[in-house]
């Protein structure tokens, strides 16, 4: 796109409530944010704050109903192949195997309709990026938890979207393959310039990956803090400058004096 | 696991307990301690079993209800499956089977079968239709469950990548049914399997049902046992067969 475009990501006044008992709940509150092109942005917050909501609104799949979304100057109304996703579980189809459940991801649109050997080109590059190779034409239970999320990364890649969001994608991994995850995906990103919106409890994840962090607060989730994080790449997590970062995330945290589940920080 | 493991000694006992079953029953049976018109011995069974064998009468009603329960099952499978995926699918055909199904189902198969003769008349298709009836039930059912149970969060995948309905029905739904679908094949074939027999003992001059039912007529206990060891016998192996084939096809879990 040619014209001037100042941010790829709009998010302008967002509200969103759920019934749970007939009573309505706020889960969001007023969020306003906006997102530059190839940014790495994290969403941090405490379990329940809204951050997963608010993620899948940015892809489409919970409708906005107060206020509005903006992405590369389009509303967003519905899912589109604009916006790739990862979540928290691979979702991967357990009878496919890597290659399958990859090619899956493939939605041809009406206008370019891509011919087979493309197709097998496109998803051999992609299952290589996540560094899978040798392993096409494993089902999903004879991989670790980290490589199902591979193929989830490279399965949310396929259709070369725009901007990727990761929903708490190495949550649920042991704490090296969240290391090496999280090393993998800056690659990723280093290599693709994609947008990328990760939602996490980890304040060291994301400080680790993000350009910006952006704090919200806890039911219902509004936005207390935005974070941009200087450090140079790639990251020393045992420097005094990270732990800094670190820490003022924390204090965030921590200024809601009635709140002290420390389970929520972790 | 380990509790469940088996040992070698294990296995003894499983292959000579029914062998020690079917020693005393030869011991009971032969030494005049019961009367053979009501339980003829094993070895008597057997000799029967393969007088049968050999002058073809076994073949005639053996083959009669295989070929009834072929078919009737297949029609009742073809069936089950389709209507449970449309109203596992569209909430509407659900709506309007719901209390239809319900209440229909509730009735025993054998309890439908003077009704079905005084329609369909004692032929060939009335058998078929009952059988058709005992394996359908559980194969509705099942599907549907499968249907209507596959994960939200496969679906929301689907939705993320904006894929068509016939890719969803294809390549997600379907797949992830498939292991109910075939509990309900399973249950299914031994329902056909009871229904055939049920109808063979009212209606018809040929089948095993009809042979173990003569039997008792012609008070030829040994043929009635015969019977008996056949359908135990075609029962467990279809359940077998089945089995195998949902571990083939349901690779995946």
């Amino acid at each position: 796109m040619a014209n001037e475009e100042i941010n790829q990501i709009e998010i302008r006044g967002v509200n969103k409530n759920f019934a749970i008992d007939k009573k309505s709940v706020d889960v969001l509150k007023d969020i306003n944010l906006e997102f530059k092109r190839g940014e790495f942005v994290c969403i941090v917050g405490a379990s329940g704050c809204g951050k997963s909501t608010l993620l899948r609104m940015l892809s489409g799949l919970e409708p906005v109903e107060q206020g509005e979304i903006v992405i590369g100057g389009e509303k967003v109304l519905a899912p589109s192949l604009k916006t790739g996703m990862v979540f928290q579980e691979s979702r991967l189809f357990p009878w496919l195997s890597v290659e399958k459940n990859v090619e899956f991801g493939i939605t041809r649109s009406k206008a370019k309709r891509s011919k087979p050997a493309d197709k097998k080109k496109v998803v051999e590059n992609l299952i290589q990026l996540v560094g899978l190779k040798g392993f096409e034409k494993a089902i999903p239970k004879q991989l670790s938890g980290g490589m199902q999320q591979r193929v989830s990364i490279a399965r949310g890649l396929i259709n070369n979207p725009e901007v990727l969001l990761l929903d708490e994608p190495f949550g649920a991994l042991d704490a090296i393959t969240k290391i090496n995850m999280q090393n993998e995906i800056l690659r990723i990103w280093e290599s693709e310039r994609k947008t990328m919106i990760l939602v996490t409890h980890d304040i060291d994840e994301a400080v680790y990956l993000g350009d910006k962090v952006v704090v919200l607060s806890s039911r219902p989730g509004s936005v207390r803090k935005i974070i941009n994080v200087d450090l140079p790449r790639e990251r020393d997590r045992s420097s005094p400058e990270f732990a800094a970062v670190c820490s003022k995330i924390y204090k965030e945290f921590f200024k809601d004096a009635k709140i002290k589940e420390p389970e929520y920080y972790i | 696991m380990d509790r469940n493991k088996r040992k070698p000694v294990d296995y003894l006992i499983i292959v000579f307990s029914p062998i020690l079953l079917l020693f005393i029953w030869q011991f009971v049976s032969e030494g005049g301690l019961v009367n053979t018109a009501f339980l003829p011995s094993p070895v008597k069974v057997l000799q029967t079993f393969i007088g049968m064998l050999s002058n073809g009468r076994f073949h005639e009603h053996f083959s009669a209800s295989i070929v009834r329960v072929s078919i009737g099952f297949c029609i009742g499978t073809v069936s089950g499956i389709t209507i449970g995926i449309l109203s596992g699918l569209f909430k509407k055909v659900d709506d309007v089977l719901t209390v239809l199904f319900s209440v229909l189902r509730s009735i025993p198969t054998i309890g439908l079968i003077p009704l079905i003769i005084l329609w369909l008349g004692i032929g060939e298709i009335s058998k078929v239709v009952i059988i058709a009836i005992g394996s359908f039930w559980s194969i509705l059912l099942n599907t549907q469950s499968g249907i209507s149970g596959t994960d939200v969060k496969l679906l929301e995948v689907a939705r993320i990548l904006q894929k068509d309905k016939l890719t969803v029905l294809g390549r997600i739904i379907l797949p992830a049914s498939l292991p109910s679908i075939i509990t309900g094949i399973r249950l299914g074939i031994s329902g056909a399997w009871r229904s055939v027999i049920a109808a063979e003992m009212i209606a018809s001059m040929r089948g095993i049902g009809y042979m173990i039912q003569y039997a008792r007529e012609m008070s030829q206990p040994a043929v009635m046992f015969v019977g008996l060891f056949i359908l135990g016998i075609i029962g467990l192996a279809l359940d077998l067969i089945v089995k195998l084939l949902e571990k083939k096809l349901i690779f995946w879990s």
